[in-house]
């Protein structure tokens, strides 16, 4: 390993890291969108859910549970949209490309009301 | 090589790491579905140490041969979908091979040029879902590819300085007798 070798790995990693860093402060989201072929056709208010619920979309099972939301299982080949897991931050997403599907967390800004007013 | 004309031994070159690069591919997409814990979509690249070997012994042109035969037998076996991401992180990372190949940096070696290209081809593909599914939102899945990308990349990278003594041997004694 050469030295500019170092430098590409740790600017990388840096990198990886400074865009981590909005997602880790912006706390868990609130509202939960079902895509399918591009259309939302299902709005769910995470935190308003109390118990634990599946949705049935073309080819997968999403499951609903206070807080997050994630495909259960998928028809799909490798099921990459389960390893997506169960989302909970604003932003995230998981979606299951072969049977046009996608969950997204809104980011949290036009979710929620104002953080601070002042006059 | 005469310029836009390839000879038959090329050719033949071509063919034989175009195999080789399905064949991984083929061999990964066996065995990660059975690893736990990795992050959805990542492989490990194993086929980039084939593309990363024909590009550091001279052929640095001839690396998009493989990568369009990766992307076609994709086409066949998984769809369209899968041809264009695997076509679009194909082509950012041998762009990005090209580009370190041919200028000789002398501070960086196999084991950067892997991390980087690694890091081009989930670019790539990152960029076409974005096209396909018209979400910002996957920026956010960005950092998590990058990681891997890094640790994919150094892996294959000290692969290729690995075995590079030898194929550089093995291009050299193939190529030779062609003149």
């Amino acid at each position: 390993m050469k030295r500019g070798d170092l430098v590409i790995l740790v600017s990388v990693l840096l990198l990886a890291g400074l865009l981590y860093l909005p997602l880790l402060l912006s706390g868990s989201g609130r509202k939960a969108e079902i895509l399918v072929e591009g259309k939302v056709t299902e709005s769910i208010d995470l935190l308003a859910v109390t118990g634990e619920y599946t949705i049935s979309v073309p080819g997968s099972e999403i499951l609903v549970r206070p807080g997050e939301i994630g495909y259960l299982c998928s028809d799909c080949p490798n099921e990459d949209c389960v390893r997506f897991g169960m989302l909970s931050r604003p932003g995230s997403t998981a979606s299951c490309i072969p049977n046009h599907t996608m969950i997204r967390i809104l980011a949290g800004k036009d979710t929620d009301g104002p953080d601070a007013v002042t006059y | 090589m005469k310029a836009g004309r390839l000879s038959v031994r090329q050719v033949a070159f071509y063919g034989i790491a175009g195999t080789v690069c399905i064949v991984l591919s083929a061999m990964e997409s066996i065995l990660v579905p059975v690893v736990p814990g990795l992050p959805p979509g990542a492989k490990p690249g194993l086929s980039n140490i084939v593309i990363m070997l024909m590009a550091a012994t001279g052929q640095t042109a001839g690396i998009f041969f493989p990568v369009l035969m990766k992307s076609v037998f994709a086409l066949l076996t998984r769809g369209a979908s899968a041809f264009l991401m695997s076509l679009s992180g194909g082509v950012f990372s041998a762009l990005v091979m090209m580009f370190f190949y041919r200028r000789h940096f002398r501070n960086i070696s196999e084991t950067g040029i892997g991390i980087l290209s690694a890091c081009a081809h989930n670019t790539g593909q990152l960029l076409v879902s974005f096209i396909y599914t018209q979400t910002t939102a996957l920026i956010a899945y960005y950092p998590v590819l990058l990681l891997f990308g890094t640790a994919t990349g150094l892996v294959t990278g000290i692969f290729t300085a690995v075995l590079l003594p030898r194929a550089r041997q093995l291009a050299q004694n193939f190529f030779q007798s062609s003149e």
